[in-house]
Order: C-alpha cells, then structure tokens, then sequence
C-alpha cells in the first residue's frame, strides 16, 4: 500500500538527483526570467532600437553589469529578453510539434496497414531534412526572420514525436487492458486517447524537455547564420554574431550572451534527465 | 555449529531501505542445511525467501539492504564478515539455479560460449588474468569444451553436439532449465540453491525436470536449499521444509509431517487454501501480509490467527522444538 | 437438464504468419482446430492444457475478442461467429471474459471506478448517479471495500485486482462469464478467497463459467465438465468425477500424475506415475497424425500410420480421441 502519492514520491526521487535540481532551480530562474524582462531589465529599451554610440564596447561595470555591445547596448538586459525569446521558440515549437506528432504516431500504431504506412512514409521523409538546412530554405523563398525560423523548425520537429508515439503505442496496444476494453466495447477514440495515450505520456514529456534544448539551440544557430532573427532582436544567436567582430579584445559582448545559451540547453537537459528519475520505472 | 551442517543461518534481520521508509523483510531467521539433505524454503511472494537466499549466495545489494544482525555460516566460516575474495572463494562451492529459464540466459550467447566460458574461469582459479589469458589458448578450450558436452550429457539433453551452437531462443523452457541446471553443477558445487526452478514450466515439464533433479541430487549426495511456493513440489524434492511468513520462519519439519498434519496456523490455512483432488473443501486466510513498515511487533501472523491469544501480540515466538524433529513458533506449542 | 447457453462447433483458429523479408513464407498456426463444446445454464466448464495447447485462444474466440477461421458458435439461440459491429456489442453484454493476470488487466493510469463503470458507460445510459449506484453495488458483491473506487490499480493487491477485474466482468449482467486462468497468478491463501467468491458468484447470480486452466485440482472442485485440450485439439471430455476417477487419453494420465500433490490421500487418487519425454510441440504446421504421438508412451504402429483419430463416446457422456 502506497502511503505517498505517487506524485510525491516522483519527487523524492527527483531530488536525489543533485544535477537535476540544479537545472530546475535554472528554469525557474529563467522563467522568472522571461517573464519579467520588461520589468527587471535594467535598460529595457535596449532590446530595440537604442544606440548609445558614447557607451559603446564598455567592459563590465557598476552600470552596465555584464557590458556594453557595439552598439552600446547594455549586454544583460538584451540577454534577459533573449532568454524571453529562446524560450518562447521552445514554448512555440513545442506546442506545434508534439501535439501534431502524437496525434500521428498514435493513428499510425493504431489503425496499421495503409495508414501506418503512409504516415511513417512520410516521417521518414521529414527525418531526412536538418532543421538548419530546411530553414536556410524557407529564408531563401520568404523573408528571414524570427518567425519564419520558429516555423522553419516546428515544420519538421514533430518527426521525433511521432516516432516515439508510434513506438509506444504499438507496445501498449498489446497490453491486456487494451484488449479488455476493446473486447468490452470501446470506441476508437476512447481506446487512443482515453486507454493509451495516457500510458505514454511519460516519455513524451522527457523527450519534449530535453528537445527544447536542442530546439533552442538550432534557433540560435540559424539566427548566427543570419538567417533567422535579424537585429535589432536581442536573440542570443544573433548577439553572438555580431560580437565576432569584436573579439578578442571585446569579450563580454560574446561570452556572456554565448554563456546563456549553454546554460539554457544544459538547464533543459539535466531537468529532462531528472525528470526520467521522477517517472521512474513507467518509462519503458 | 554442529557437524555435517553445511550452512547455518542465525538470527538473520535484514532492513531494506526505500524512499517511502525502511521495510523490516527478515526478523530472526534460522536455517539449517546438513550435508547430503535438500532443504526447502516455503512461503507466498515477499516472505522473505528470495532474500535470504540471496543473502547466503552473497548477491545481496547491500546499498538498499543492510544485515541488521545475524550469522550467516557456510562450511564453518561466516560470510557476513568475510573479505569480499574470500567470500568469491565460498561462492564457487554453491551452484544456483535461478527462476525463470526464459529470461536468465543471456539471449546474445549460445550455450556453448556460456558453459566454455564458466568452465574456463572455473579453471582459473577465479583469477581475472589467468582467465583471460586461458581463454585465447585452443588446448583450454577444447578442454573445456569436452567438460561442457559433458554436463550436458549429465542433464540427459539429447544431441548435446548441436544443442552446444544453439541459442536460447531456440531452446523450449525444459531445455533452457537443463542447460541452466547444467551451469549450476559446473565445479561440482556442494551445495544446490535452487530459487523456483520450475515455476514458470507447465506441469508435464516440471515432472521432468524435478525428475532430473533429484538424480543430480542422489548421484553426488548433494545437498540443496529449494525455494518454492508450490507445496506439492516441496513434498517432491525436500526432506526437510521451512514455511516462512512475512520474513519470519513459523515452522519447520520433514515435508511428509509438515504437510499431511500442519501445527503453526499459517501453515495449516496455508495447506488449507489449496484446491485438492480429494475434494476437500479449502478456505483462505482472512486479512492480508502486514506492512513491512511496521510489522507487528509479537508473532507477525497475529492479526491473522484464528487461534490467538493477547500474549502473541506482545512478544515473538521464538522456533521451538515440540516433537522429534518438528519446529514450530508458536505461542499455542509453549 | 438445463438449456445450452453456449454451444462451439467445430471451431477453427489459424493464424497466419509471414516469415522472412525477402522470400515470404507464410506459416500457419492452427491455434485452435475442430473443438466442440457444449455449455449449459449454470454449469462450469473446465478447459485444460499446458501451453501452446490453445486453451487461452480458444476463450478469446468463445468471447468473440477473434474471429473463428471456421465454425459456429451458437449463443442463446443465436449464431454469432460471423457478427459484426452493432450484433456484436449487443453480444459482448452478455459474454464477458476475466483475465489471467490481474496487473495488466487494469489500465495503470485510470481509476478503479472508471475502470468498472467502462462497460456500463459503453453500453448502458445511465445517470451518473445510477453509474455510481451500480459501481458500488458491484464493489459490493465482489467484497472490495467501497474506498477503493478513488484509488488507482498500483494501490490494490493481487487479490484486489483480481476482484475489480470480476467486478467489471459483471458489471453487464452478462450470461457467461469466461475466466482465463483466474487465480494463476496470485498467492495460494489469496487464490482460494477468490476462487470462493467466484463459487458464490456462480451460484448466487446464477452465472455460467468457462474455466480455462492448467490447474487440475482447480478444475476438479469448481468444474461440472472438463474438457483436456492438446495441440489445439480436445482429447478428452467428460464429467469431472468421470476424468480423475478414470482417466483414458495417455496425455490425461499424464497430466494428472504430474500434478505435485500434497497430501497423501490425494496421492492415492492418483493414477500410474506417467513422465513424458520431449518437450510440447509447437502448433504451427501440426502433424497429421494423432498430436500426441510425438510424446505418448503407449504409442502403437496403428497409431503413426493413421490420421488424426475421432472424438469418440467410450462411455456415457466420457468423449477421447485415441485409438487405443
């Protein structure tokens, strides 16, 4: 007999995993973060078109605390609404991909023949594209820029969930339960979305965590080619860029927007594995 | 330590440590094996009976598990205090055979590779380098290979030649018992630890294997601890049974006794319980298995026995002696 | 003699599979061949075999969960093995069929009540109210206490499933309840409170049961008729007291002197000790001989040269297919 909640117990286990709390102590962080930018940043008009051309490249000081770019901008608050925008695209990309990608994985492993195969197929298909390459594509038909990268991006990331859906799909529909409730009478749609979609959806949600990561990062790198977000938007693949040409001398223009990024996708990665340790064994 | 007592288990507590708290899953067992004697270890899913089986072969995870007391005695010498080599050492006089043919053997090995191999480190004294470099040498390995057409020859597996290429895919759930029977006898062990070999095997197979069993148990005079559920399957195999009950043994006697005329309650509802073909009719027992976390602190049966008294809820019942040979703890024995 | 509620005849199940990528070769797993049983009102009909003998697929043919590749099965009157859609959920009220083991029976990640309340919201219009009434109305009948409706299948027992498990099955009323291994899976002192409610369940709603297990002892006291299925063939079929007081098909004696009994008065009931060589034979591509010549130990010429030999009536109402 279970004396905790299961949810509770999720948790303990969570928390023995030291790397992991750190990193939901980092997501937090960054919510908070994301969603105060406006509030919080200390020069909250730079995240547009300010140029203060007297500040410029100033090292960190008691004013601009982690600099200025080459623009003058002050680094940290342009950071602050890059974190706002890094997980937006996540939030973005997600909410496209994976409710699209389960939906279809799950009628592939469902119905099989004909349908399985078509969609399958077609996942294949979309597996064979890199994000950064399809995005350079939909810059050179549209216009670049941020949206168009977030879409560039959702456009193939669903592939992934759908393989997964597909995989655990196919495990659960041999489970008694499932052939119990078919044997009692269940509709279609119960049977998907009421018996087997809830059995999955562990895997689901670590995998959605730790793509956001990695989604986050092909949307700083297509803004680093310049074909994603453009200035003046305080993206941290664009910021980036453009301190290049500052370096060496110039380093915090660089660093600290380059140091976010990997704190961001490391932040998701070690949450996500911590996350495996929270669903504990339901994860096949 | 008496003489031609193999194992001797005393007073063995074990604790095992979880998130939702720690569960007490041994109090107080007592074992006893003696030479040439099959022993058999009885009692439903979480009594206790894997762990202490466990603890004796040493593959215990003691992170989770923690010896609270207890000593475990094999041939004269405790393994709880043993160095960890020389417990590898004891180790290789007992041979196991573990529950379910179908998921312990490795499915990436053939048979052949399984059985050279462990013939090979058998060979090797349990040294890591010596096996290494025994295992490159041809003149080893066509030893050890005849060792191992051998072994299947003992186990009576027809054309052991081509059995030796097959993997356990290929193999029924019979031939993957023998073939692990076979692992268990490699080195002559001393003693057979056997943890419900034939659970997972329909009826007809089972007859064969326990068959074979008890030839491989006469021939060298083995002696062996049998851990099962199935009463009827003790009544085959052991001499001597031990019935345990939420991590405690409640009694012990010659099968034959123990089963025709039961003395502890549990045991006797247990016998009870069973469908029987001469129609008698069969009751449960009414409540369920305590709490690990908080098992009662008297005889843990208590809140189950139809017979108690108020002294049974205050202190344990230790195993006591109440006929020649019959065990049993029990307040209503004394 | 009570009315037949159930009647299978000469039910077939194959299936068909397809080995190799390149070069398909179709194999055929003749599951269930030519079985033919008679199901009265009231009555508990054992079906017995190892593995791999069909017993389990048969119960899910009965149930209609497959289709028979061939055959009939006549239900109240009416024929069903080719009914589809809205016949069959009309059908599926009244068949309903119990699971062996309990754990997976349960969907993990819905409550108890749901679970239970599914057949009544699938087929039934009921208010929510009298949803709940009949849920706890059922916790009841199966003895579960009624706290457990909130909680989910990971906080019961074995036996605790087992029990939702026959709740569910009754939630509809049904006429035939197929149990599948029942209590295999569950600790001896919980299988025998289960198998007793299962007896006042029988007699109390007047239930009819189709046993499906290996266990014999299972079958002798809860069983009127038993029937001893092999490679997917009934090889002998009689009244329960008729099969252990004299048992005639080899494999029968087989079975029932390898049962490990344990007391002594049952060993005496026992029949010749009788151990079997070889392992049990797969049913795809079946031989065309008797099944069991592969294995029998009181095989003769007559019997490797002949077809697969004729349920035949050796005594009143005791059916076997041997030729000795």
């Amino acid at each position: 007999m279970l004396a905790r909640s299961n949810f509770l117990r999720g948790c303990i286990r969570f928390s023995y995993n030291r790397p992991a709390v750190v990193g939901f102590v980092l997501l937090v962080f960054m919510l908070i973060v994301a969603v105060f930018a406006p509030l919080i940043a200390p020069y909250p008009e730079d995240a547009g078109l300010v140029v203060r051309f007297s500040d410029k490249l100033t090292p960190p000081n008691p004013k601009y605390l982690l600099g200025t770019d080459g623009l003058g901008r002050d680094v940290l608050s342009r950071i602050m609404f890059g974190i706002r925008i890094s997980l937006s695209l996540a939030g973005i990309v997600l909410i496209i991909s994976v409710p699209i990608g389960v939906l279809l994985g799950i009628c592939a492993a469902y119905f099989r023949g004909g349908i399985e195969q078509i969609i399958m197929r077609i996942t294949d298909v979309f597996s064979a594209i890199p994000p950064i390459v399809f995005a350079l594509v939909i810059s050179a038909v549209l216009k670049p820029s941020l949206q168009h990268s977030i879409l560039a991006i959702a456009f193939v990331w669903w592939r992934g969930f759908c393989r997964l859906a597909y995989g655990e799909a196919l495990s659960i529909k041999q489970e008694d339960y499932i052939t119990v409730s078919r044997s009692i009478g269940a509709s279609h749609f119960h049977l998907m979305f009421k018996e087997i979609l809830p059995n999955m959806l562990s895997p689901i949600i670590v995998k959605a965590t730790l793509d956001a990561g990695y989604a986050i990062l092909i949307g700083t790198a297509i803004s680093f080619l310049g074909v994603g977000a453009s200035p003046p938007t305080p993206e941290l693949g664009v910021m980036v860029a453009h301190a290049r040409h500052y370096l060496p001398s110039c380093w915090w223009s660089s660093l600290f927007p380059g140091l976010s990024i990997f704190v961001i996708v490391l932040s998701f990665n070690l949450f996500g594995d911590g996350l495996r340790d929270f669903f504990g064994v339901e994860i096949r | 330590m008496k003489h031609g007592e193999i194992v001797t288990i005393r007073d063995l507590t074990i604790h095992l440590t979880t998130i939702d708290g720690i569960l007490k899953v041994l109090d107080g067992v007592h074992l006893d094996i003696r030479e040439g004697e099959i022993v058999g270890l009885v009692g439903e899913t979480g009594c206790g009976k894997s762990i202490t089986a466990k603890t004796l072969l040493g593959i215990l995870p003691r992170p989770p598990a923690q010896i609270m007391n207890g000593e475990v005695y094999f041939f004269g010498r405790d393994l709880l205090v043993l160095s960890k080599k020389q417990r590898e050492e004891m180790k290789h006089r007992i041979g196991y055979i573990p529950q379910d043919p179908m998921t312990s053997l490795n499915p990436v090995f053939n048979v052949g590779q399984v059985l050279v191999d462990n013939l090979i480190w058998r060979m090797s004294n349990m040294n890591l380098l010596i096996y290494l470099y025994k295992r490159r040498s041809k003149r080893m390995r066509e030893i050890a290979e005849a060792g191992a057409l051998e072994l299947l020859h003992k186990v009576h597996i027809p054309n052991p030649r081509a059995i030796l290429g097959k993997y356990p895919v290929e193999l029924s759930g019979g031939m993957r018992q023998r073939v692990l029977i076979a692992m268990a006898l490699v080195g002559n062990p001393a003693l057979l630890v056997a943890d419900e070999p034939t659970t997972a095997l329909d009826v007809t197979i089972q007859k064969v294997i326990l068959e074979l069993l008890l030839e491989k148990i006469t021939e060298v005079k083995l002696s062996g601890l049998y851990i099962t559920h199935d009463l009827g399957v003790a009544r085959l195999i052991c001499n001597r049974t031990y019935v345990m009950y939420a991590g405690t043994v409640v009694e012990l006697a010659e099968t034959r006794g123990l089963l025709d005329n039961p003395l502890h309650p549990y045991t006797r509802g247990l016998v009870n319980s069973i469908p029987k073909l001469s129609g008698v009719r069969y009751e449960g027992i009414p409540g369920n298995v305590p709490d690990y976390f908080n098992p009662p602190k008297g005889c843990r049966f208590y809140p189950r026995c139809d017979k108690r008294w108020d002294d049974c809820e205050k202190e344990r019942p230790l195993l006591r002696e109440v006929q020649e040979g019959r065990f049993v703890a029990c307040k209503l024995f004394g | 003699m009570s009315q037949i509620v159930l009647k299978a005849v000469d039910i077939c199940k194959y299936f068909h599979r397809k080995h190799g990528t390149l070069f398909r070769k179709e194999t055929v797993v003749k599951a269930v061949e030519r079985v033919n049983i008679e199901v009265r009102q009231g009555q508990v009909v054992a079906i017995i075999g190892e593995s791999g003998c069909g017993k389990t697929t048969l119960g899910c043919t009965l149930a209609r969960i497959y289709s028979p590749t061939s055959g009939e099965i006549w239900f109240d009157g009416e024929e069903i093995s080719k009914s589809q859609k809205s016949d069959l959920k009309r059908i599926r009220r009244k068949i309903q069929m119990v699971f062996q083991d309990p754990g997976s029976s349960l969907n993990p990640r819905h409550k108890i009540e749901s679970i239970i309340s599914l057949p009544l919201r699938i087929h039934l219009d009921l208010s929510k109210r009298e949803m709940k009434e009949r849920v706890m109305e059922l916790f009841d009948i199966v003895d579960l206490p009624r706290d457990m409706m909130v909680r989910y299948p990971s906080a019961l027992s074995g036996g605790e499933k087992q029990r939702a498990g026959i709740a569910r099955a009754l939630a509809l009323n049904p006429k035939i309840v197929i149990l599948d291994e029942p209590t295999s899976a569950l600790d001896v002192s919980v299988q025998a409170k289960v198998l007793r409610l299962l007896r006042e369940l029988q007699q109390n709603l007047q239930l009819t049961y189709i046993l499906i297990t290996h266990n014999l002892s299972l079958a002798k006291n809860l069983a009127d008729e038993v029937s001893v299925m092999y490679l997917g063939r009934v090889v002998e079929m009689a009244e329960t007291e008729a099969i252990f007081r004299n048992p005639l098909h080899p494999y029968t004696k087989a079975l029932l002197s390898a049962i490990p009994v344990i007391t002594q008065k049952e060993k005496q009931i026992l029949p010749a000790e009788v151990t079997l060589d070889g392992d049990i034979p797969s049913p795809e591509n079946p031989p065309k001989t008797c099944p069991f010549l592969s294995r029998c130990q009181e095989r003769r010429m007559v019997c490797e040269k002949s077809p697969c030999p004729d349920l035949v009536e050796v005594e009143e109402s005791h059916y076997v297919r041997c030729l000795i």
